[in-house]
């Protein structure tokens, strides 16, 4: 566990990540679902689903793993005991939490909801 | 008096609060519900302002931080997850799912929007009938009405306020809003995207006919159409 500290701008930079992550499956859940309702994939049944329901579970999912991984990331980070790294730390920590939060909040429905129509 | 003049706004031909079917309906509920909730939160929040200012340190018994998240994520949480899966709900079923509504079989049309005008086209209709109405959407009142919007110009929005939510009119596009109304009457709409400068003049009128005159009344608004 002897990893080099970071430079402080990298904390800084950490705290965006999370809704940086949030954004980005917005944008590609959002240009998927339109695409794949003109393309048709809806009407692809795929076992209890269709093929459209499924790339977007897939990228939902591949979305909450790269923040798991994030936070991961920023928990194994070495940090001194305290002073303004630490702090960016945490943020970022609770930050990353909140994405979380959020995308299951913003997107576990399209498990559910009729994607096209 | 007073009371008169503050709900005077509430009706009127395009009016969303005086719903005349069910996707209207939805929508005027949803508002109603918001704004009883937006008043009643908005009264607790200044009870909260008026005790603290009449007597300062009441608040104390709740920590800095139990404050931070009652007001913060305890409040706010419950109320909005249950607004969005009530709309979502809501929303879901008011979709023009091709199952078809109630009452049997949905009745398809369809809208074309160009600067300045609506027509109204009946694919339905059987041979002979190929005509198009100006201006004037014939509907059987009491049965689901799929109304598929296409515009030839610029973007436009098919809107009838005491039916139902509205819908864009965009070149290259062909999406569907589910209409009903449930009595017999008049409705009005209007284009509700600025699209040039005769939108402001780019109204319609939806008349809604007894079930079993629906046909023969779209027959011979049609017969009028071509005669002009
Ligand atoms: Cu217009």
């Amino acid at each position: 566990m002897n990893r080099p500290v970071p430079h402080p701008t990298r904390h800084l930079l950490m705290i965006v990540a999370g809704f940086a992550l949030w954004a980005l499956a917005f944008v590609l859940l959002y240009g998927t679902q339109a695409t794949g309702c003109k393309a048709g994939w809806h009407l692809v049944e795929m076992g209890p689903a269709n093929l459209l329901r499924l790339v977007l579970a897939l990228l939902f999912l591949l979305h909450l793993g790269a923040m798991l991984a994030l936070v991961r990331y920023l928990r194994r980070q070495v940090v001194p005991m305290a002073g303004p790294v630490r702090f960016l730390n945490r943020v970022a920590l609770f930050s990353a939490w909140a994405a979380i939060a959020s995308t299951l909040f913003t997107f576990v429905w399209l498990f559910w909801l009729s994607p096209c129509q | 008096m007073a009371s008169t003049l503050a709900l005077a706004g509430c009706g009127g031909p395009v009016s969303t609060l005086d719903p005349a079917g069910p996707a209207a309906d939805a929508i005027a509920r949803l508002w109603w519900v918001m704004l009883i909730g937006a008043v009643a939160l908005f009264i607790l929040m200044m009870a909260l302002f008026g005790l603290v200012m009449l007597r300062p340190g009441a608040g104390s018994g709740l920590s800095r931080r139990g404050w931070i998240l009652a007001g913060g994520l305890g409040m706010p949480l419950p109320i909005l997850t249950a607004l969005l899966i009530y709309a979502l709900i809501q929303g879901e079923r008011l979709l023009p799912h091709p199952d078809g509504g109630p009452n049997g079989g949905v009745v398809r049309v369809e809208a074309v929007a160009r600067q300045f005008a609506w027509e109204f086209h009946y694919p339905e209709l059987g041979a002979g009938a190929a005509g198009t109405t100006l201006n004037v959407l014939h509907i059987p009142a009491g049965r689901a009405v799929d109304v598929t919007t296409r515009s030839d110009d610029v973007i436009h929005s098919f809107w009838v306020p005491r039916l139902g939510g509205k819908i864009d009119a965009t070149p290259g596009h062909s999406p569907t809003i589910r209409l009903r109304a449930d009595r017999p009457g008049l409705y009005a709409g209007l284009c509700a995207e600025y699209c040039g400068t005769g939108h402001r003049d780019m109204g319609f009128t939806v008349e809604a006919h007894p079930p079993a005159l629906y046909e023969q009344r779209l027959r011979a608004a049609l017969a009028g159409e071509e005669a002009q």
